[in-house]
């Protein structure tokens, strides 16, 4: 395996995979390291073993990412699955490890395309087993072919909530309810930015019929309910939550919550780039032009981890960031360059139009962050909001100081799961706005790797050519 | 906690779990396995407090899937698939153990 | 000039140094400023390894570092706080016998000064001691009352008790320029806030050659970063800290079942940035050195590498003393990555310095002025 490659590709989702298309297309050589072992990312996770009946169940949303894996299956580029990357540093180089070997190799321009995750948020015992994202079971069926065994109550806020409930439906997963606790005003915020979004009707049609399907199906569907909570001792047994007639109780074995996807910045952090706060949406996402470039020599970030519009919308974002790249290692001219991303931008936007509507209608709620003091936030050192708020009276103010007092995101997730909601309790307590806050440091190796494994790691001093 | 969707199941694998023989998909992830075909409901123990934890993300994010495969701790089993004969253990609690 | 702030004395830098020498000030009475260009106290101070050490420290520090010892313990009645303290002993190993013939004659040196706290042992004590070492051993020393605590609660602890006794802190406060005219010193800030004082102490670590640089004293310090790694939890192995003669490695197991893993691997440093970025080389070798010493280590999961930033100075030995040039000034600085066990202590030390008084024990060894001898 060559080692010093013109780019190498950190995800193989729609960004990742659009933009190992189009620098291949230009004669670059690249390289495509994906944690998944085949190529599809979160959207399309294993399209090209998905049979029939999964395609019709997942829908056009899903199979239109079969187009754009035989592409990039197709295309020159090298692909390794099951590629665990655990380091990138600012010199370009990348640690990754498959099957307990690790190795570095070297990009000319590294490209970070692990998108977005659920955004975390911790509520009265979320750690018990039976409580999951919305979209693991979706991760789960495209990946496993396993599906929810026994009554299924979801919760939260968001299209992708909406999508799940279908995809359980058409799978014949017993729901109890689904607990939506989008706030009855962001309609009216979000009304302004209506006529923005016109412009893609299909898409607000196809919102429209989520949650119309949604109401047919005669599934019990609470509106504006709040505090929504896990009850159990070893796992799952019920779920209460308060709608304006007051308090309700579900039985259930799986509760299954959503509110809202938010970039995953497990190496922008690493590596120590810009983050900025986005307010409406509210999530740190790194600063990139509009190529994905983030100032660093040849470091990009590409489609939702750079900003969440979607897997669409990440496909061009991938692109641009390609053409970008050949740009610069003179593959393509500059007038077919600008010809190029004249005409991706175009199509950006048009996808982007309705998203300003969306991310309105769908703001996080206020009270999102209301956690009482004995709720774990941390999940992995299991320290509660109490702790994390006698911290702050005791006058830490920064998110990695009541890391090192608390050990707030010192486990294994090193704070993917607790970095958004810390800085929000940080935030609230001192009346700051979390953006001045510095998120969490993650550091290498960015997934834990055995000492055994770091000691034998071939460097590429070592390597022979 | 979870059920194969398909009845029809193509080829499978023999793999171990805290020394039962369980035979699965060729395809399915460690924690599919364990939370699926295995009846469990749960992946592992929390090691600060012993408390039973499950997965959450399953797509490599929370880390609550870890568990020890084929001798390795720590090992994110919703992103890795089950191969013939692979062992998997869940982790103990070092609760108690500190000072 | 209303907005101008005047103090006694201001300490440039809150790390633990300064927040230990702001406390024993402002009970002495004194008005205090404690200026730190971060939100929040943090750097070396907060991210070190956490090691108390008597062991094999420089014969001059030995008097300084068994006071400071003896504070630990009574932390809680300093700070409010017991500081993660774990008087778990500190264990070196001579890996040959050369290595323990040196260790035999250091032992002799350390007790001719009146200190016993350094316990030559058997291989076959080591072993008991450390059943997980698997490398060859001729014996070796202990301080069995040594230990490690931890950085970050110690840091907030010593700086919110030394706010509480008076001292005023300064965040987001990074000094630019100190002047000193008749009427005392005049600090200015990055962001244009003034102060005056009657005293400036130079407690910036890293940065304390800047810091001096300020006033034309010339100190030989300077920024170097070290990394570390942390495991996972894992069941309980291990009790004292470790450190092998002759090798990269500093070897302990915290409360919590995390290893901490440090052995002086030094790291990349951005000075401007003040960006720290570990050398995977350095790391690869020192997961190696655990490997070959420590075989239960093989499968522990390392979850994170750090790397701190640390005042390093041309003798390894910090400096403490007033400026020959200008009357008023301290340094307090350059502990070269062995200062916080001695923390507690220096704030004790350089109050009486500072205060005109005698301090307990000499600081003479740490004058500024051992380096312009060197070069003659």
């Amino acid at each position: 395996m060559d080692r010093v490659r013109d780019i190498i590709i950190i995800g193989a989702g729609p960004a990742g995979l659009s933009a190992a298309v189009t620098a291949s297309g230009y004669g670059l050589d690249v390289l495509v390291l994906d944690e998944q072992p085949s190529p599809g990312g979160q959207l399309y996770r294993n399209i090209e073993r998905a049979d029939q009946d999964t395609l019709k169940i997942l829908g056009p949303d899903y199979s239109k990412g079969l187009a754009l894996v035989e592409k990039f299956r197709k295309s020159a580029a090298e692909y390794i699955g099951n590629a665990i990357v655990w380091r990138i540093d600012p010199g370009s180089n990348v640690c990754f490890s498959t099957d307990s070997q690790s190795m570095e190799i070297s990009g000319k321009n590294i490209i970070i395309a692990i998108g977005a995750k659920e955004r975390p948020v911790p509520f009265s015992s979320w750690t018990l087993p039976g409580v999951m994202g919305a979209g693991a079971v979706d991760a789960n069926f495209k990946s496993s072919g396993t599906i929810p065994d026994g009554p299924v109550v979801l919760a939260g806020s968001g299209p992708l909530l909406l999508s799940v409930v279908g995809h359980m439906v058409s799978l014949g997963v017993e729901i109890s309810a689904v607990l939506d606790t989008t706030p009855r005003g962001n309609i009216l915020s979000a009304l302004p930015l209506l006529p923005g979004a016109l412009r893609r009707t299909d898409y607000l049609l196809k919102g429209v019929g989520m949650l119309l399907n949604l109401k047919r199906s005669g599934i019990n569907y609470f509106k504006n309910i709040t505090d929504y909570k896990a009850n159990g001792k070893d796992w799952l047994e019920s779920v209460s939550f308060k709608t304006k007639n007051g308090s309700q109780h579900i039985d259930a074995e799986l509760l299954l919550v959503h509110e809202g996807i938010v970039p995953r910045c497990d190496f922008t952090q690493q590596i120590g780039l810009k983050h900025l706060w986005d307010p409406v949406q509210r999530y740190w996402y790194p600063e990139t032009n509009v190529f994905g470039g983030t100032g660093m020599n040849g470091i990009y970030v590409a489609g939702d981890g750079a900003f969440v519009h979607g897997g669409i919308p990440a496909t061009f974002k991938g692109s641009l960031t390609a053409l970008d790249i050949a740009g610069r290692l003179n593959a393509l001219s500059s007038a077919e360059k600008t010809d190029d991303v004249v005409k991706t931008v175009k199509k950006l936007s048009s996808e982007l139009a309705p998203r300003p509507f969306v991310d309105a209608l769908y703001k996080p709620r206020m009270d999102l962050y209301n956690i009482n003091d004995e709720t774990l936030v941390c999940r992995c050192e299991e320290v509660t909001a109490g702790s994390i708020r006698q911290a702050i009276l005791e006058g830490c103010q920064e998110p990695n100081e009541i890391k090192t007092i608390t050990r707030c995101g010192m486990g294994h997730c090193q704070g993917r799961m607790c970095g958004i909601a810390l800085a929000e309790i940080i935030a609230e307590n001192l009346e700051l706005d979390p953006g001045d806050l510095r998120p969490l440091n993650i550091r290498p190796p960015v997934r834990n790797i055995s000492l055994s494994e770091l000691s034998r790691v071939t460097l590429l001093e070592a390597a022979t050519p | 906690m979870f059920k194969h969707y398909s009845q029809q199941i193509d080829k499978t694998v023999t793999i171990e779990f805290e020394g039962t023989l369980l035979t699965v998909p060729d395809t399915i992830t460690v924690a599919a396995a364990v939370i699926g075909p295995a009846g469990q409901k749960h992946t592992r123990l929390s090691p600060v407090n012993g408390k039973k934890r499950a997965p959450y993300c399953f797509m490599g994010v929370c880390h609550e899937c870890l568990m020890e495969i084929d001798g390795i701790p720590d090992q994110q089993a919703c992103i890795i698939e089950v191969k013939e004969g692979m062992k998997i253990r869940r982790q103990a609690s070092l609760a108690g153990d500190g000072e | 000039m209303n907005n101008v702030k005047s103090a006694d004395i201001i300490i440039v830098g809150a790390g633990l140094m300064g927040a230990s020498i702001a406390l024993f000030l402002s009970r002495a009475g004194k008005k205090v400023f404690l200026l730190e260009k971060e939100i929040s106290p943090c750097h070396a101070s907060a991210v070190n390894a956490g090691g108390l050490r008597r062991l094999n420290r420089a014969l001059e520090e030995i008097p300084i570092s068994v006071a400071a010892m003896e504070m630990w313990p009574q932390l809680p009645e300093i700070v409010g706080s017991d500081c993660g303290f774990q008087p778990v002993g500190q264990v070196r190993i001579a890996p040959d016998e050369k290595s323990m013939a040196l260790f035999k004659k250091r032992v002799e040196e350390v007790e001719a000064l009146g200190f016993f706290h350094e316990e030559l042992i058997s291989s076959v004590e080591i072993k008991q001691l450390v059943p997980a070492y698997t490398g060859s051993c001729k014996g070796g020393i202990v301080t069995r009352s040594d230990g490690h605590a931890l950085p970050a609660q110690a840091l907030r602890a010593f700086f919110n008790t030394a706010c509480s006794a008076g001292t005023e802190p300064f965040t987001r406060c990074k000094v630019v320029d100190i002047s000193r005219g008749k009427e005392g010193f005049t600090v200015v800030a990055e962001d244009g806030r003034l102060f005056t004082s009657e005293v400036v102490i130079n407690c910036a670590g890293a940065w304390g050659k800047n810091i001096a640089a300020l006033l034309d004293d010339q100190l030989p310090i300077e920024p170097v970063a070290l990394s570390m790694m942390v495991t996972a939890r894992m069941k309980r192995f291990i009790h004292p800290v470790i450190g092998v003669h002759g090798r990269k490695l500093s070897f302990k197991q915290m409360a919590n079942g995390t290893v901490v893993i440090g052995g002086a691997h030094k790291a990349f440093l951005d000075k401007e940035k003040e960006k720290t970025t570990i050398n995977i080389s350095e790391v690869k070798k020192s997961a190696e050195t655990v490997m070959k010493y420590f075989p239960i280590m093989e499968k522990a999961s390392i979850v994170r590498c750090w790397a701190g930033i640390e005042g390093v100075t041309s003798d390894g030995l910090p400096v403490i003393d007033q400026s020959q040039i200008t009357p008023g000034l301290f340094h307090v600085c350059g502990f070269s990555a062995h200062g916080f066990q001695l923390s507690p202590m220096i704030g004790r030390l350089v109050s009486s310095l500072v205060l005109g008084k005698k301090p307990e024990l000499s600081l003479d060894a740490f004058s500024m002025n051992r380096f312009n001898r060197h070069e003659q």
